[in-house]
Parts: C-alpha cells; sequence; structure tokens
C-alpha cells in the first residue's frame, strides 16, 4: 500500500534483520528455520531492479549474485537497493522484523533515519482467522488460543520497547485495520509525517497495492515473497471495525490464564481495542 | 532554566516528621481559611487553618443521623478529594470530602463544621467531581453496578435544599469503568472530563442554560486524544488565555511499569480544535498531531507520570510534574512555565524546596499564593532548612504525617 506512492518503493518481505550478513542470513532461512521461501522476497527484488523482470532466468541470475556476495552485511545490501530505486525512499515490511527486539536494534542500527510505522492488530484477529480456518470446532479451554496471544504480545512489546527508546516520531502506531477501513483519513497523515507527496494522484496510487511489480506470484524458483493470500488475491481488503468489547469477547473468556488474558487486554487498550 | 523571583518569598506552614502517606489532597480558600482534604490509606480528613492562628483543626460532619457507607468506585479510579463554593448572600463551601464517613455530600457556611446535604439524591455512587458557577452547584456522582446508572451530573441553585436536577440523559459511558473526573465552565459552556479505563479520556461539553444545562452534548475529545489508555484520565483541566488546557495521563503507575506513561499537555480552542502541546506524535481522525512545544511525553521524560499541579499566574501557565523514584536517586520534579501555550521553559525550584529535598506532592493555585504539599523523606533530615521561620508555628497533628505545606506566594 505504502510502496506505491510515488516517491516510495515497496519491497517484498526480505526478512534481513534476522542476521548481520547475507551468509548467516542464508543459514538463518535455510539451516535454522527451514523456510528457504523466506528468501524468495530479495532474489525477486534483485531480479526486477537488475533486470526489470522477474524471470526464473533473472532470479537464477540474482541468487547467483547473492552468493557472490555471502560476506556482504545487511547494511551493504541495503544501501545498494536504495541506490538502485534512488530517488525513492524503500518501504521494507517483512513480518519477522518485529518478531524479536534484537532484530529491531539491528534494523535501526541498519537504517537510523528510517521511518518506524507501527501497524497494529487486534489481539484476536489471529484467533478469529484461525477460528474460521478449522473445519472441526476448536477444542473446549481456549488452550489453542494461548499461542497466538503470546505472539501478539511478545511482538507488541518488543516493538513498544524498541519504540521507547527512539527520538519522540520517528515511530508512529496506528491500528491496521483502520489504515485499511478509513484509507481516506489516514494515507494523508502518513505522507505528512513522512513529508512527501500528499497530491490526490500520489494518494490514489498509494489505493493500488496491485500494481506493485511483487503482487503476484513469482517465478518457480522465487514463488513467494509475500502474504500468500495477498499474492494469490492481490487487492485491498477492508476489515471488519466492529470489534466486541475485550470484557465481552468470548474467545477470551474461555482463556485460563487469567494473567495472560490481563497483559493482553493492558496492552489491547493501550493500542485502542477496547 | 531561569529563577521565577515573582513565586518569593515562600513560608513553610507546617513540617511533618516521618515519611507521609498522602495520596490525594485538595484544598480551598473559604473566608478566612484555608481548608485542606487528605487521603491516606487510614482515609480520608479535612482540617483548617485560620491565617493568622497557628495549628489546623480536624474537621468532621454533624448532623447525619442516617450515615450509610457508600461503596466507592471500585478498583480503577477513586473519586478526587473536591471543594466548591457557592457564592450568593451567604457564601458556602462544599465538599464531596466526607464520603468514607457515609456522608455524600457535605457543607458549611461561615459557622464551625460541615453538615450532611440531606437533600442530595440518594442511589448513586460517589461524588466525584463539584463545580460552582454562578450560585450553582454541581455535582458529578459515580454509575452505579448494581442499577447500572451510568456517571451523571446532578445540579442545584439551592444546593443545601431538595431541588437537585438532572440530565435527561447520560452520554458518559458504562458505569464500570467511567467516571467524571472534572468540570469547568468556559464561553457559557460546561465542560465534563470522563475518565475511561477501557478507551481512554473524553471531554464533552454543552450548553448552560436557565434551567442547569442543555441535553445537546458534544464530545470534544475522546479515545484519550488518539492515546487511548495511555490518556485515561485527565489530571487537570485550566483555562488559560482564552484557551482549554489539559493534562492527561494515567495515575497509580509504579516503577513496574516497563514502559512509563508520561503526562501530556493538551489544548483545546473554542472551535473543539485540539493539540498536543507536549505528547507523542500519532494519527488521529482530527488529522496528524505533533506536539506543538517539541517536547514528548513527561515534559521530555516518560517518567514524568505524576502531575503535581497545572495552573495559571498573571500572564504565564505552569505545569509542575515529578517522575516515578529511582532507587538510591533524588526525587525528580519539575516546573515548567509558558507565555504562549507552545514553548515551555524549565523553571529552578525555590531555594527552600530544595533544601528541604521533599517529595512534592501538590502545587494548588488558591489564588494570592499557591499551596505547595510535600512529603518528609525518610530521616526529614531538612527540618533546619532555610524556610522563613516566620511562619504559623508547625502543629501538625490534625494533618497526616509527614505532610509539609508551603505557601508561595506571588
Amino acid at each position: 500500500m505504502l510502496g506505491q506512492h510515488p516517491q516510495l518503493y515497496g519491497l517484498p518481505e526480505l526478512h534481513l534483520f534476522v542476521a548481520d550478513t547475507l551468509a548467516q542470513w542464508h543459514d538463518d532461512h535455510t539451516r535454522c528455520q527451514n523456510r528457504p521461501q523466506a528468501m524468495h522476497g530479495l532474489v525477486r527484488a534483485l531480479a526486477q531492479l537488475h533486470e526489470g523482470e522477474q524471470s526464473e532466468a533473472s532470479v537464477r541470475r540474482a541468487w547467483s549474485w547473492l552468493a557472490d556476495r555471502r560476506e556482504w552485511s545487511i547494511a551493504r545490501i541495503f544501501e545498494h537497493l536504495a541506490a538502485a530505486v534512488a530517488p525513492r525512499i524503500l518501504v521494507e515490511k517483512s513480518s519477522t522484523s518485529a518478531a524479536q527486539w534484537d532484530f529491531l536494534i539491528r534494523a535501526y542500527q541498519t537504517l537510523p533515519q528510517a521511518n518506524f510505522l507501527h501497524l497494529t492488530t487486534h489481539p484476536l484477529a489471529v484467533a478469529h482467522a484461525l477460528l474460521e480456518q478449522r473445519e472441526a470446532p476448536p477444542p473446549e479451554g481456549g488452550g489453542w488460543l494461548q499461542q497466538p496471544l503470546k505472539a501478539w504480545l511478545h511482538r507488541h512489546n518488543a516493538i513498544l520497547d524498541f519504540v521507547s527508546v527512539l527520538p519522540e516520531g520517528q515511530c508512529v502506531s496506528l491500528q491496521g485495520e483502520r489504515l485499511l477501513a478509513e484509507d481516506a483519513c489516514y494515507l494523508p497523515q502518513i505522507v505528512q509525517w513522512l513529508g512527501i507527496r500528499e497530491d490526490a494522484e500520489a494518494l490514489e496510487a498509494m489505493r493500488h497495492p496491485e500494481q506493485s511489480p511483487y503482487a503476484k506470484s513469482g517465478p518457480v524458483n522465487a514463488r513467494w515473497g509475500d502474504d500468500r493470500k495477498f499474492l494469490l488475491s492481490p487487492t485491498l481488503r477492508r476489515p471488519e471495525l466492529s470489534w466486541p468489547p475485550l470484557r465481552d469477547d468470548p474467545l477470551l473468556a474461555q482463556i485460563a490464564d487469567s494473567e495472560l488474558v490481563g497483559a493482553v487486554s493492558e496492552l489491547a487498550r493501550q493500542m485502542g481495542y477496547g | 532554566m531561569s529563577a521565577l523571583d515573582s513565586f518569593n518569598p515562600i513560608q513553610r506552614l507546617v513540617m511533618g516528621s516521618g515519611p507521609t502517606t498522602v495520596t490525594a489532597l485538595a484544598a480551598i480558600r473559604f473566608g478566612e481559611a484555608c481548608y485542606l482534604a487528605t487521603r491516606t490509606p487510614a482515609g480520608v480528613g479535612v482540617a483548617r487553618c485560620q491565617w493568622g492562628e497557628s495549628g489546623w483543626q480536624a474537621l468532621d460532619p454533624i448532623g447525619g443521623e442516617t450515615l450509610t457507607l457508600i461503596e466507592l468506585v471500585g478498583g480503577t479510579f477513586l473519586p478526587t478529594l473536591a471543594f466548591a463554593m457557592v457564592e450568593g448572600s451567604i457564601p458556602r463551601l462544599f465538599t464531596n470530602a466526607f464520603q468514607e464517613s457515609g456522608v455524600t455530600l457535605a457543607w458549611m457556611d461561615m459557622d464551625e463544621n460541615f453538615r450532611p446535604v440531606t437533600g442530595f439524591p440518594q442511589g448513586y455512587g460517589p461524588v466525584t467531581a463539584l463545580l460552582a458557577h454562578e450560585h450553582r452547584l454541581f455535582a458529578a456522582v459515580a454509575g452505579d453496578t448494581v442499577s447500572g446508572n451510568a456517571p451523571t451530573l446532578w445540579w442545584s441553585e439551592d444546593p443545601v435544599g431538595e431541588g437537585w436536577r438532572t440530565m435527561a440523559e447520560s452520554p458518559f459511558g458504562d458505569p464500570t469503568d467511567a467516571m467524571i473526573s472534572h468540570l469547568i465552565v468556559w464561553r457559557g459552556q460546561l465542560y465534563v472530563a470522563i475518565a475511561n479505563a477501557e478507551r481512554g479520556l473524553q471531554l464533552w461539553r454543552t450548553g448552560l442554560t436557565p434551567e442547569g444545562v442543555s441535553d445537546d452534548w458534544h464530545c470534544v475529545l475522546r479515545d484519550g486524544a488518539g492515546r487511548y489508555t495511555g490518556n485515561r484520565e485527565l489530571l487537570a483541566l485550566t483555562v488559560w488565555d482564552d484557551q482549554l488546557y489539559l493534562a492527561a495521563g494515567r495515575t497509580g503507575q509504579t516503577v513496574a511499569n516497563a514502559r512509563p506513561l508520561g503526562v501530556e499537555l493538551l489544548r483545546v480552542d473554542r472551535d473543539d480544535r485540539w493539540e498536543i502541546l507536549a505528547g507523542g506524535v500519532r494519527f488521529t481522525p482530527e488529522g496528524l498531531k505533533a506536539p506543538l512545544a517539541a517536547i514528548g511525553p513527561g515534559f521530555g521524560d516518560p517518567a514524568h507520570v505524576n502531575l503535581l499541579g497545572c495552573f495559571s499566574r498573571r500572564d504565564a501557565l505552569y505545569v509542575a510534574t515529578s517522575a516515578l523514584p529511582e532507587v538510591g536517586e533524588p526525587v525528580r520534579q519539575q516546573l515548567w512555565v509558558s507565555h504562549d501555550g507552545e514553548r515551555f521553559d524549565l523553571l529552578e525550584w525555590p531555594g527552600p524546596l530544595v533544601e528541604a529535598a521533599q517529595s512534592l506532592l501538590t502545587l494548588i493555585d488558591l489564588g494570592d499564593f499557591v499551596l505547595v504539599s510535600a512529603g518528609a523523606m525518610e530521616s526529614d533530615g531538612a527540618s533546619s532548612s532555610a524556610a522563613d521561620s516566620s511562619a504559623a508555628a508547625p502543629d501538625a497533628n490534625s494533618l497526616p504525617p509527614g505532610l509539609t505545606l508551603w505557601r508561595w506566594s506571588l
């Protein structure tokens, strides 16, 4: 969405901040995490920026280019990408960037001048999505809910701890649901915060993420690189904004771990999900 | 940082000993006396000091035959201690400070003691805010979970009598999580601040009418001014330079809080436009808000979560804050001044206060002077400070232990 602004360049998910060098990045995604598809975003971006297309051949050459630069630091690869899209500004949105405090610190050390947009989600959004995907009714007791709630809590606590040490204004929080549902209100504010064009043409471009060269599946040797649901159907989704108050949510009421529920509720209310 | 000559001299009224346990404090001048209400874990006490005389006299309400203890607002919010003086041929002073004694609202004129307002409506929670305006007394009451009554407002032009009136319908939210915390009249409008534990503070206004207030309520601020429960409640509300200034934040924070939520200062103009003066940058339904004073929460230090005072004197607005205590570190408390509402300068505290090395509790504007309350440190070694020894002789018997009061004159 943001990356379609004429002065910005939206990258696929690079998942770079998990490591200090390209060699470590490769090892982390292959040996440690066993998720080689997490590397698809970077090779697609390199293929696109080096050759203007994401074909099987251009992606193969991007893999080779990376293999020749295993010692490169993450900062250096970002410098390379930034130079390739200049004067546009990179938009990096990897889901792993905020997974851990040290990933966020690495992001800051790599890009100390970056603006950080903290897009929040309702703590039960993931749980409701899981519920929709279940063919059988969930087991009673709410045990299955605890893991997504713990992950939500961990992630947002890490982000807020990170934000608390940044200069005021370098990071701003916004409900992701609200951005999607009320983009006419919030997109102008985001571009104002970033200090880039606020005209109607620029804002309209941001409403068309499907125009991104990465808004589709890649070639067979780099199929993914973004949210799969989006890649298969690249349109803006308008989420439901009418969440019930947390205290009335039947899912939360199922969870026996009152400490977890209390911590999630407290943080969620600070984000406006009261 | 500059010295503030206009606040001199400073006098010590009472110097207590031992650590203080005061958690809330209110004060007002009425007649020739100063009235002080203090809450401690032992309960609320009210005391009076006549100017020119020594000592503080404890006060209790008299004449309450059937005192039924009311249940205070549960959990999240405690009613603030409040005084209000209704002008008239006989000025009368009202307070909510005797609620723990079973007196929802008490009053006195120039006689010796408070007495219950027997005609005040029953069946509601405690009185949470008071406002006197043009011979009329407004009293906010907490909601009640049993009856389901929302927080609401009562008013009367004969507040010691039976003629209390209320709103047709309360727009102020759930009785369990909301409380009216502040009332003020500005430009013919009554402004009502709501503390809300789930969504953050709200500010409502409505017009004053000959009968009381209009039913046409308008919400000026909601969702903690975009900070949600980071601005769970209003801490102060004052008019200065024809604008409304609000200090907002969250009471009850301790050093155990991983991320302190510092006090914010906001401003509302006559057209309901609002701005952040000191606080966090954020996106809001009203547009991008960045602090006009270019100062973050807690006036640049998020650990400053306590508001000591927010008041105007002459042509300046003053805001005082204190930080969460750090073990082994001196108490950090700041006093800021602004002459235009957008640029704030840090001021030095007067020498006697610095030498006393106490934790400040409140700064309350009492007209000719500011009443400063402080809590003694562990070993009150500051009792030999350079404070003016001509002050009223200390007699803190009727005040909570350790409470120190200073009179900071213009």
